[in-house]
């Protein structure tokens, strides 16, 4: 057996989480640079989404379109602790140290640890309820369930902030906190380490292998004593924290809008681990930069015609990859085989 | 006697992995055909080919002094090369009438569809009783009746089945042989027939073709393969 | 807190809106029921087409002046069957490369079409905002579709309810359209080869069947009614923005669920009844985020409790009958 530390998935989860760190240090250096920040922001969003879909998704075999209630819950969490708990320590704070000043990391950390539990709290709460009901349904079943899922929470919290938002809309609009891109950055870099190590180490442990019994087959997984309905419910639920971290760390940088609970996002996951290709680890890593560069570079050449040229995209990649890019590359090069666990 | 369907040196299989390997059958016109072999000898292969389920890799398929090799399988049923299919293929969600009916909807099949129907159920009158009910709720020798039925209303010139016996009750074995005999009898219709039961089969066959490993071994009238004292071990223990 | 106003006035309104409202969503989730329940593809980009449809007609509107052949009871026949041709395009580019050639339709293929009709959605998505004169959102005149024959007031009063002609004639088209679709796939030899080609396409080809044709045709009639539905749906809502979309697509999934799979009036059933919880929930609590996350609870519930559809068991008593004959 070989150890953990030195196995592919674990090294090429390192290879990349140094990318970033370094990535961090450089980043401050000047306008170029910090605009490249910026992308590696995005990028580690992308990934983290992807992953947390991954583990119900690429491990479990079960598609959800629901995933985005976690990511909309996450940001929510954030809203509620900065602007519904009605903070007036900050404002008080940033009065006090005057303009161009910003909160202290001491109080940051206790926002963002505040969100977190809230976060995983509701998550939890959710994912063991409803997934309780609707983790008794299979295939494109469970994925229009987890739709509703989605739509009940989404319009729920709507009116919880159309009625209390001091704002009166949707949006629940973060008081200014002096924080910069760097800041933000490294509020992802910490939720990014725990996204790809809880993911791999799933993906490895006795857990993530019953979860590819599922996959393959549900019926034998439960003959062979694997208790699945259990391991789907802890997947959903360990699927839904780690996307409400994404929503967390998104509002912290954008402020919680009601977009996060979109369709559109869950639709993102689902379409990076496709790309990437399902039943690996790797894969959704892949795919999520495959999309992410596409997009990013459609955006920045073609503009308006973005989403025409990506949904034409996704229409070739399904029709001449279906076993993703993981699936091509293994097919391509079989000695590549070990490294895309 | 015309020859209605000719084989030549048919090469086919699934993927990268050939089945045949150069089959060469006859089937003459009003008569039943078998071909018989054990498990996995490429039976099937050979059928789903003719029909144009599989691609000819090379080799010729002539039907009716006409070369079919290339036609897509639906062009071939048009023209009366039908196939009832092993394992049934029925749609199970429609009902018994329904799957009948959409067996009808060739030139061919179309005019003579009413007299064609008659004849079926006289041929198998438990159909009749439930014309209404979903195929998928027949019971398994329901559903191969239904199966040949299907093909039947298809009006074919030459009908192939696959195994049609395969796990019913010997009793119902028996009536199925019957009900084929009884075909080429007062119909004049052309059969090719794959079959496991090799007793059932060169007891109603005329003419015989036994396949090993992709290719045809051993071929004959019934009767003269009877005398053969390798074929009667190998496939009836005598 | 919320507040309850449960009088008979509010239920009264709830119901006949909820009819008229529901009579036209339930319309527009048949082209859904059809490709999905019958084909095994889960279109989600049915929800964009709808909406294609309806901004191309509010832009033909406007820019024509409300033209008659651009009102909606004469514009949704011909965007339909503009429709149909919508739908070959839609099938070679996107349907056929994933399921062309496949006999029958298991869960990996299933994905496959949800995956590929995903890009195809987003794609035409996309094209609202290339085209030029781009604007965000069509308003039309709350009349559309009246102006046939119209005479004196644009609503009527109906057991104290103040109902708009216009939607009322919305509903009554959605309803037939509801029964064009019904009558298509149940009593013509097309809706027996869609039926039959879900269930085992091989087997089709085996009675001289082409089975891409049929395949063809399922994403003709599906998109066909997809476009026209269109129409009737900014007829009723009388305004209509690219992101409504994300409205209008999960509703259809729930009228699907709801109705049955496949069941072309159990569907317009489920629409029916999703209208009317819909509405009566906006009456009672005066919010309409409630009344949506009511809906969606409906979906759960149903989908958890009754996966065969609630609604699914009219369509079968009906045909059973009729087949008879």
């Amino acid at each position: 057996m070989v150890s953990v530390f030195r196995r592919p998935g674990f090294i090429i989860s390192t290879i990349i989480v140094l990318f970033f760190l370094v990535l961090g240090y450089l980043g401050n250096i000047n306008a170029i640079s910090r605009m490249y920040v910026s992308n590696g922001t995005d990028l580690m969003y992308y990934i983290g989404i992807g992953l947390a879909m991954a583990i119900i998704m690429s491990y479990a075999g079960y598609v959800s379109f629901g995933q985005a209630v976690f990511v909309g819950i996450g940001s929510f969490s954030t809203g509620y602790v900065l602007v519904l708990m009605n903070r007036s320590n900050i404002i008080s704070y940033l009065a006090k140290i005057g303009s161009g000043g910003r909160i202290s990391n001491t109080m940051l950390a206790v926002y963002f640890t505040e969100s977190l539990l809230l976060a995983i709290t509701i998550s939890v709460f959710i994912a063991v309820v409803v997934g309780y009901a609707v983790l008794r349904l299979r295939g494109a079943f469970f994925a229009i369930s987890t739709i509703g899922l989605d739509y009940v929470v989404m319009y729920l919290v709507k009116y919880i902030t159309k009625t209390r938002s001091p704002f009166g809309g949707e949006e629940l609009l973060n008081p200014s906190m002096g924080l910069t891109d760097m800041t933000f950055y490294w509020m992802h870099f910490i939720l990014f380490i725990i996204t790809i190590y809880v993911a791999y180490f799933v993906k490895i442990s006795k857990f993530g292998y019953g979860l590819a019994a599922i996959r393959e087959d549900e019926d034998a997984a439960e003959i062979m004593g694997v208790n699945t309905f259990r391991y789907k419910i802890y997947a959903f639920a360990l699927s839904g924290i780690l996307a409400s971290f994404w929503g967390i760390a998104e509002a912290f940088r954008k402020s919680y809008s009601i977009g996060y609970f979109k369709l559109d996002k869950s639709i993102i996951m689902l379409v990076e681990n496709v790309v990437g290709g399902i039943g690996s680890f790797i894969g959704p890593i892949i795919g999520s930069i495959i999309y992410y560069l596409l997009e990013w570079s459609f955006l920045t050449t073609v503009g308006q015609w973005t989403l025409v040229i990506l949904g034409a995209t996704v229409v070739v990649v399904v029709a001449f990859f279906p076993e993703g890019i993981v699936g091509l590359l293994k097919k391509r090069f079989p000695r590549l085989r070990k490294w895309l666990e | 006697m015309s020859i209605l369907l000719g084989v030549e040196n048919l090469v086919s299989g699934y993927g990268e992995t050939e089945v045949l390997h150069g089959v060469s059958l006859k089937v003459e016109r009003g008569t039943i055909t078998t071909l018989l072999g054990s498990n996995g000898v490429g039976k099937t292969t050979t059928l789903w080919t003719i029909s144009g389920i599989l691609k000819a890799w090379s080799g010729k398929i002539k039907f009716n002094d006409e070369e079919v090799t290339m036609l897509p399988a639906h062009h071939r049923a048009e023209k009366g090369l039908i196939l009832v299919p092993e394992g049934r293929r029925l749609w199970p969600q429609l009902t018994v009438y329904e799957n009948l009916y959409l067996a009808s909807f060739t030139r061919r099949a179309r005019e003579k569809f009413e007299e064609n129907l008659e004849k079926v159920f006289n041929l198998f009158p438990r159909l009749k009783e439930r014309l209404n009910q979903q195929a998928g709720t027949l019971s398994g020798g329901e559903q191969q009746m239904l199966a040949i039925a299907r093909g039947l209303v298809s009006n074919p010139e030459i009908l192939m089945m696959d195994e049609p016996s395969l796990g019913l009750a010997p009793k119902l074995v028996q009536d199925i042989g019957r009900v084929i005999k009884r075909l080429r009898d007062e119909e004049g219709l052309t059969v090719l027939l794959v079959e496991q039961s090799v007793q059932m089969a060169v007891s109603i066959g005329d003419y015989g073709y036994v396949m090993e490993n992709g290719r045809i071994v051993l071929e004959g009238a019934i009767d003269e393969l009877m005398e053969n004292s390798k074929f009667k071990q190998a496939y009836l223990g005598m | 807190m919320l507040e309850l106003a449960l009088t008979g006035g509010a239920i009264t309104k709830g119901i006949i809106m909820g009819l008229i409202y529901g009579s036209v969503i339930g319309s527009v989730a048949i082209g859904l029921t059809i490709i999905w329940g019958v084909m095994k593809v889960v279109n989600l980009a049915h929800g964009h087409i709808v909406v294609f449809a309806a901004m191309m007609s509010a832009f033909l509107y406007l820019t024509y002046k409300g033209a008659l052949l651009f009102t909606p009871p004469i514009a949704f026949i011909w965007i339909g069957l503009l429709g149909a041709a919508f739908g070959v395009f839609f099938y070679y580019t996107t349907l056929h490369p994933v399921i062309g050639h496949v006999d029958t339709m298991t869960l990996k293929y299933e994905m496959s079409s949800l995956m590929a009709t995903f890009g195809f959605g987003i794609a035409l998505y996309g094209i609202h905002y290339i085209l030029p004169n781009y604007v965000h959102s069509y308003s039309v005149n709350p009349s559309i579709g009246y102006s046939i024959g119209a005479a004196g007031h644009t609503y009527i009063v109906f057991l104290g309810v103040v109902i708009m002609k216009s939607t009322v004639l919305m509903s009554v088209l959605g309803f037939l359209l509801t029964l064009v679709a019904y009558w298509l796939m149940n009593k013509t030899s097309m809706g027996l080869k869609i039926r039959a080609v879900a269930q085992d396409a091989r087997a089709l080809s085996l009675v001289g069947i082409n089975p891409v044709k049929v395949k063809v045709m399922t994403a003709v009639l599906a998109t066909a009614l997809a476009m026209a539905s269109g129409v009737l749906f900014l007829g009723y809502s009388t305004s209509v923005y690219p992101d409504i979309e994300s409205t209008v697509s999960p509703l259809c999934f729930v009228i699907v669920v709801l109705g049955g799979l496949g069941s072309v009036l159990g569907t317009y059933f489920g629409g029916l009844f999703l209208g009317v919880m819909y509405w009566l929930t906006l009456e009672l609590t005066g919010q309409q985020s409630i009344a949506l996350a009511v809906a969606f609870a409906i979906l759960l519930i149903a989908m958890v409790l009754k996966p065969d559809g609630v609604f699914s068991g009219i369509e079968r008593k009906l045909s059973f009958r009729a087949k008879r004959g």
